[in-house]
């Protein structure tokens, strides 16, 4: 059991690491592909628009993990 | 024609890449099993790990061609891109010091310490070692199944992307036959930035593909996305590194 544990827990650790960052990723894919082809005037933007959100979650998650880090750091002096 | 070999020297670059960080943390504990308990058991439970993951490829692989292709785009391109996006965050915050680089030669030290505490071996065979070997290579191996078969499945290319990870593994256990110890020195940071922009170009480029969305360039997207995941990626380590060197504000 442990071991079919381990492996499920595995298997979710592949995909999901910080969950507001893995949910932020999912929620601007789903937006983007039902609000860019209603939204943009030239559709040939749709796809790099859709890259550049999910670059763009990157920026300011790993920013944001940065100001929290910082923030523990001030705490601990 | 040019296209074509865009998109299967990419898919056997990722496979190739991602494997080899994989593979060279399961190397550190069978090099550990190996050392400590004896290498019958280490290698045997290794072989037996790496029997599993490529039945799992056999098995899985072929299964996915029965999946209509939008369908295999859209899930195959969403797990990749998180898959993926998790790599290029973790490398970002380890390269701006908010986490610690993964260091083998630490895990090594663990991994002996813990199989010389668990005593010695009942029977003909050593069970701890056995099975410490087995799950190491399964469960470091479970990644390199899943990249070989959806950076592989997609555009029917499972072939270059298991060769690509094949070559990893060749070149893991060479290096560990010659060294003998941990590959420490290798640059694994660097080779999950790499890996990171490669496997979320390639899901990002699959979602959109999956939804219908058109790429400038068609196959040739791949080049510009794996640039610009990359530099969005050093442009997240810069932004770290600024917020964590500002001075903190003085106490009251």
């Amino acid at each position: 059991m442990n071991w079919f544990t381990a492996a499920a827990r595995e298997l979710f650790g592949l995909f999901v690491d910080d969950v507001p960052y893995t949910a932020a990723i999912v929620i601007w894919v789903v937006a983007a592909t039902f609000a860019l082809p209603d939204t943009t005037i030239d559709r040939s933007w749709d796809a790099p628009l859709l890259a550049a959100g999910c670059a763009l979650v990157l920026v300011v998650s790993s920013a944001w993990a940065a100001v929290r880090h910082r923030r523990r750091l001030d705490e601990d002096r | 024609m040019l296209i074509d070999w865009t998109h299967a020297g990419a898919t056997v670059l990722a496979a190739f890449l991602a494997s080899l960080v994989e593979f060279i943390e399961a190397l550190t504990i069978v090099l550990a099993v190996g050392t400590v308990r004896g290498w019958r058991p280490a290698l045997t439970g290794a072989a037996g790990g790496a029997a599993l993951l490529v039945a799992l490829v056999v098995v899985l692989g072929p299964l996915l061609d029965q999946v209509p292709i939008t369908w295999l785009q859209l899930v195959v391109g969403s797990l990749l891109l998180l898959f993926g996006m998790r790599w290029l965050r973790k490398a970002v915050l380890r390269a701006a010091g908010i986490i610690p680089l993964h260091d083998e030669a630490s895990a090594y030290r663990k991994e002996t310490e813990t199989l010389t505490r668990a005593g010695a071996a009942h029977g003909p065979w050593d069970a701890i070692a056995l099975v410490t070997s087995f799950k190491a290579v399964v469960l470091e191996g479970l990644e390199v199944v899943f990249i070989v078969i959806a950076v592989g499945a997609v555009g029917g290319r499972l072939l270059p992307a298991a060769a690509g990870a094949g070559f990893a593994l060749l070149v893991v256990i060479l290096l560990g036959l010659a060294l003998h110890r941990p590959l420490a020195r290798v640059p694994e940071n660097s080779l999950k930035f790499a890996v990171g922009a490669l496997l979320s170009a390639f899901g990002i480029f699959w979602v959109g593909e999956g939804v219908r969305f058109s790429w400038p360039g068609e196959d040739l997207a791949i080049l510009g996305l794996i640039a610009g995941f990359l530099m969005a990626a050093l442009l997240s380590v810069d932004l770290c590194r600024r917020s964590l060197a500002r001075p903190s504000p003085a106490k009251p």
